[in-house]
């Protein structure tokens, strides 16, 4: 009895000591969905450290304090500490190009299974938060394509609240010209820049 | 007065490319799934939060115990909170054309999966992920962030 009290005090301290010098921020580099590790610079008042490998982690105790010894983790370390915030993580977002006859907010015919595409992203996931941004090539003045872009983007959008979306998930925005794809000469009829950029997050 | 500087802003909005018909300037993104309770702080008012709720700069958001919330970004930066974190969404800045590219991410507590957008990959180093114990920038990457909570108030008043 008095040894196992004994250990239980000094498990006691143990633990508390260990808190007396808790870091006040662990940083952990790991692998992003493709598999690609990046880099990380740590900075505070007292030191930068550099993390470029897979779970390499490094603790800071205090802003004027210089970093642990960088270490890799062990994934067990990882999933104790982070499996509740990995479980919540959103899916990548997703983007589709829709493509429009020329001068018109048409959706050409070729796109209409894109147009599918993007009601089936969006109600896999339920998405909440789509993106339609419009553009134009360069036939027609600036002013009218302006406008054009808008009428597309909101061409889109009809036809996916038509589907059911709910209009106040869609975002809406509009570029003329002014963003092309593939570059040209003013006056250039260009398929690839008559679109309609959809992001679905 | 008045009609000189509406002058101005007519001017300004109409040489402003792009044209934002819905959107604001200063949207960061928005939540995309939400488990257990959590808190979005704007200012002094607390705003409801829901799937699909859209996120402005200097935006808080708290879960509590059990909570968590996942976030996509403008720029398609995906992050989510474990439970009891709060994290701030200090500065946001994403106009690729005209090279302003920029983000500071705020964790007070609790645990943050952040995963590279565009900002960390057209602008490396730019997007940084402050901590009360350093900051870190990011070039093009997935990292996870712990920063405990604080010790109970009395212990730390009394190590002061």
């Amino acid at each position: 009895m008095k040894n196992s009290n004994f250990i239980i005090a000094v498990l006691l301290l143990a633990v508390t000591a260990g808190c007396a010098t808790k870091p006040q921020a662990s940083f952990y580099l790991v692998p992003d969905p493709e598999g690609h590790v990046g880099e990380v610079t740590v900075s505070n008042q007292a030191a930068s450290v550099t993390l470029n490998k897979a779970n390499e982690t490094v603790a800071a105790p205090r802003e004027d304090k210089a970093f642990s010894e960088s270490r890799v983790a062990t994934s067990e370390e990882i999933q104790g500490k982070f499996a509740d915030a990995l479980a919540i993580v959103p899916p990548p977002p997703r983007g589709f190009s829709i493509y429009f006859d020329s001068g018109s907010s048409n959706v050409n015919a070729e796109s209409k299974p894109i147009l599918e595409q993007v009601l089936a992203e969006t109600r896999q996931r339920d998405s909440h938060d789509i993106s339609l941004n419009g553009h134009t090539d360069r036939t027609g003045e600036a002013d009218t394509n302006m406008k054009l872009s808008l009428d597309r983007a909101n061409a889109v959008k009809a036809l996916l609240v038509e589907q059911g979306i709910k209009p106040e998930y869609l975002t809406i925005e509009y570029y003329g010209e002014s963003k092309p794809v593939v570059p040209t000469e003013d006056n250039v009829d260009e398929p690839k820049n008559r679109r309609v950029e959809v992001v679905v997050r | 007065m008045m009609g000189k500087s509406r002058f101005v802003l007519i001017v300004a909005m109409s040489m402003c490319l792009p044209v934002l018909a819905e959107s604001q300037d200063n949207l960061v993104g928005s939540i995309t799934d939400i488990k257990g309770t959590i808190h979005l702080l704007r200012g002094e008012d607390e705003v409801k939060a829901e799937k699909g709720t859209r996120l402005y700069t200097s935006d808080v958001i708290r879960t509590e115990e059990g909570g968590g919330v996942g976030i996509v970004l403008r720029d398609d930066t995906t992050l989510s909170l474990g439970p009891s974190s709060e994290l701030k969404m200090s500065e946001f800045k994403f106009k690729p054309d005209e090279g302003i590219l920029g983000m500071t991410l705020s964790i007070a507590k609790g645990t943050l999966v952040y995963i590279s957008g565009q900002i960390a990959k057209l602008s490396p180093g730019s997007a940084q992920i402050e901590t009360p114990a350093g900051v870190a920038a990011v070039r093009g990457t997935e990292l996870l962030v712990e920063v405990p909570a604080p010790k109970k108030a009395k212990h730390s008043e009394k190590t002061k």
